[in-house]
């Protein structure tokens, strides 16, 4: 396998993801990026499960930092190969060489068939593995190894072109507007494109304006479809797993202190926020009642860190080096118009039902191969990346609720129609079911011939209607809306019958009617055409 | 260019921020306790006399010579073979 590919390399590669698999879907970007190239992104799942939440998986953010798009690629590939097969994600075992010539042995690595298929139902897997395609082929070009930044022109003097898309996202952009003087001196983000301290100063250049680069927006607009909840943002180097905030140190017990409080900006009552060169002002994250914000980001983390352990495999020496560590983005430094952060600001101010999770996961270490691993260390970066995901996706897929089965309470077809079982027409439809006609010994003989023969089609019915948006529109507005409005007529109406097992029967017989009128008119229907058409008539 | 790990105080590892050819990894920042923390870098000789005379500990891990030589070989594997792995 080729690594590092070029930016058209990974597209090439997401197009045959795209071609080779039906549960994967390629999708371009809004945006060409600076020097006209347009990244895309998959989506991988089944899109069943009403239920199901989207992670968005990102890479190649920064250009020296090549594992990732190609690390992402592998992850998706297996993933998509090992639903299709039905068979365990599997990874080989590999020796990984340091730099200085120290090796660790890395054991295989399996994902097991069920973990695969419960996250192709309960998540939408989203990968954008190349964020910034300009900045990546500019960096693997001799002697480019270092460029971070994408290729926004400066348009004066060529030295000075790039913006650090992680300093660009719509979040505390404005750094002389968000800290007081003291605050703003210790952010790691430079406000100046041809700042003197040279290229290792301008490498965090935060652009001309906030979100002003194509790249950005391209991400904005991803992290902004239905359902996305999750954000994974892999970098180099660390070994770090980071969780917002990275603009101020984080705290739970001051709801006013927060991002958007202009109280708190510099022009405001309070002078600015103070940073790290401060406390009197912390950044607020929920963790109290229904909504800990910050445990869960915290156990998430965990769970990242223990998958990529166990993903390393026996040797305690592998272990050692790849053990990270789970902590806020923000310690010595602020950082401003972070992407993690950009999408934690997104749910704020936060409720209950709209939990958002971000991280970033700097993958590998200085002794590894800091930003660009070469051949020999490639392996080592990828397995902790996969090991990242696949801690992330189980624990964001067992805190989803499985979709309807064989035997459940589901109504297959109405919660397809109307788009979610917590509709108020399906809870109707439950309720008569499990509430009214199983009440009596008749009822539920009853219901168990309807079960039968409903669910031995309905799942497949259903599936394939969450993939057909107009077919599902004409089964809700033609069919179960009109059923489900005759049941609820119906049902009133029985309610002044005194008796219960008359109740239940007579509602049977509405079913009955429901059922076998509309079988009993197409037949009908059917008839009528072969005796229209019959020849010789 | 070297590559150093530099150690110090909170405060001392928070004014490096800004020296010229000195390429701080802010994801390897690691704190050791006792208000001393670790960070990683890729620095010009100039900048690591810089670090070390604001009082902070250098450890260069790969030299000028040792890094040019490993970016080299990387660079010449990339080129030539297209990386394959």
């Amino acid at each position: 396998m080729p690594y590092p590919l070029p930016s058209a390399d990974v597209e090439t590669k997401l197009a045959a993801l795209d071609a080779g698999y039906t549960i994967c879907t390629r999708t371009p970007c809004a945006e060409d990026s600076r020097e006209g190239k347009r990244p895309s992104f998959i989506k991988i799942g089944l899109g069943t499960n009403p239920n199901r939440v989207g992670v968005l998986v990102a890479g190649g953010m920064h250009a020296r930092e090549w594992a990732s798009p190609d690390a992402l690629l592998s992850f998706a590939e297996e993933l998509l190969k090992a639903q299709k097969a039905k068979r365990d994600m599997s990874f080989l075992a590999f020796t990984h060489t340091r730099p200085n010539g120290t090796t660790y042995s890395y054991g295989s690595y399996t994902i097991s068939k069920t973990d695969v298929a419960k996250w192709v139902d309960r998540l939408d897997l989203y990968f954008l593995p190349c964020v910034n395609p300009d900045g990546r082929d500019f960096s693997l070009l001799p002697g480019n190894k270092m460029w971070r930044k994408n290729r926004w022109p400066h348009p004066a003097d060529a030295s000075c072109s790039g913006v650090d898309l992680n300093r660009n996202f719509p979040i505390a952009w404005d750094q002389d507007v968000f800290y007081n003087v003291a605050g703003a001196a210790n952010v790691a983000t430079c406000t100046t494109a041809c700042h003197p301290g040279g290229q290792a100063v301008r490498d965090t250049f935060r652009g001309p304006g906030s979100a002003s680069e194509p790249e950005t927006r391209n991400v904005v607009a991803v992290m902004g479809l239905p359902g996305i909840k999750y954000y994974l943002d892999v970098h180099a180097y660390g070994p770090n797993i980071y969780f917002p905030w990275g603009i101020e140190q984080n705290q739970w017990t001051a709801p006013e202190k927060w991002f958007n409080n202009p109280d708190w900006d510099r022009p405001g009552a309070h002078g600015g926020r103070d940073g790290t060169a401060g406390v009197a002002y912390g950044e607020w994250i929920p963790d109290s009642g229904a909504n800990r914000l910050l445990k869960s980001h915290q156990d998430l983390g965990n769970a990242m860190r223990a998958e990529i352990i166990k993903a390393a495999g026996a040797s305690a020496a592998a272990v050692g080096i790849s053990t990270y560590a789970v902590e806020q983005s923000l310690s010595l430094y602020a950082t401003t118009g972070a992407s993690d952060d950009y999408f934690m600001s997104t749910q704020f101010p936060p409720s209950t039902g709209s939990k958002k999770h971000a991280f970033t996961i700097e993958i590998g270490s200085a002794a590894d191969g800091e930003y660009f691993p070469g051949p020999a260390q490639f392996r080592k970066y990828e397995r902790d990346i996969h090991g990242a995901l696949c801690g992330a996706f189980r624990a964001i897929a067992a805190g989803v609720a499985a979709g309807p089965s064989p035997g459940s309470t589901w109504c297959f077809i109405a919660t397809a129609a109307y788009g979610s079982p917590e509709h108020e027409r399906v809870r109707l439809l439950q309720r008569l079911r499990l509430e009214v006609l199983r009440s009596t010994p008749f009822g539920r003989r009853f219901a168990g011939v309807l079960e039968a023969v409903y669910y031995s089609f309905s799942p497949r019915l259903a599936a394939w209607l969450w993939r057909h948006r107009r077919s599902r529109a004409l089964v809700r507005v033609a069919v179960v809306t009109p059923a489900v409005f005759l049941l609820e007529r119906a049902t009133t109406l029985l309610g002044r019958v005194p008796s219960r097992r008359l109740r239940v029967v007579l509602l049977a017989a509405v079913i009955t009617l429901l059922v076998a009128v509309p079988i009993g008119l197409a037949g009908a229907a059917v008839a009528a055409a072969v005796w229209a058409l019959w020849p010789g008539r | 260019m070297n590559l150093i790990r530099i150690e110090g105080s909170s405060e001392l590892l928070r004014s490096l921020h800004g020296i010229p050819d000195l390429y701080l990894a802010l994801g390897s920042l690691r704190m050791l306790g006792d208000d001393r923390a670790e960070i990683w870098a890729r620095a010009e000789t100039g900048a690591i006399q810089q670090v070390e005379a604001l009082g902070c500990a250098v450890d260069v891990e790969m030299d000028d010579t040792a890094l040019q030589a490993h970016d080299d070989a990387v660079e010449h594997e990339i080129q030539q073979n297209r990386g394959t792995v």
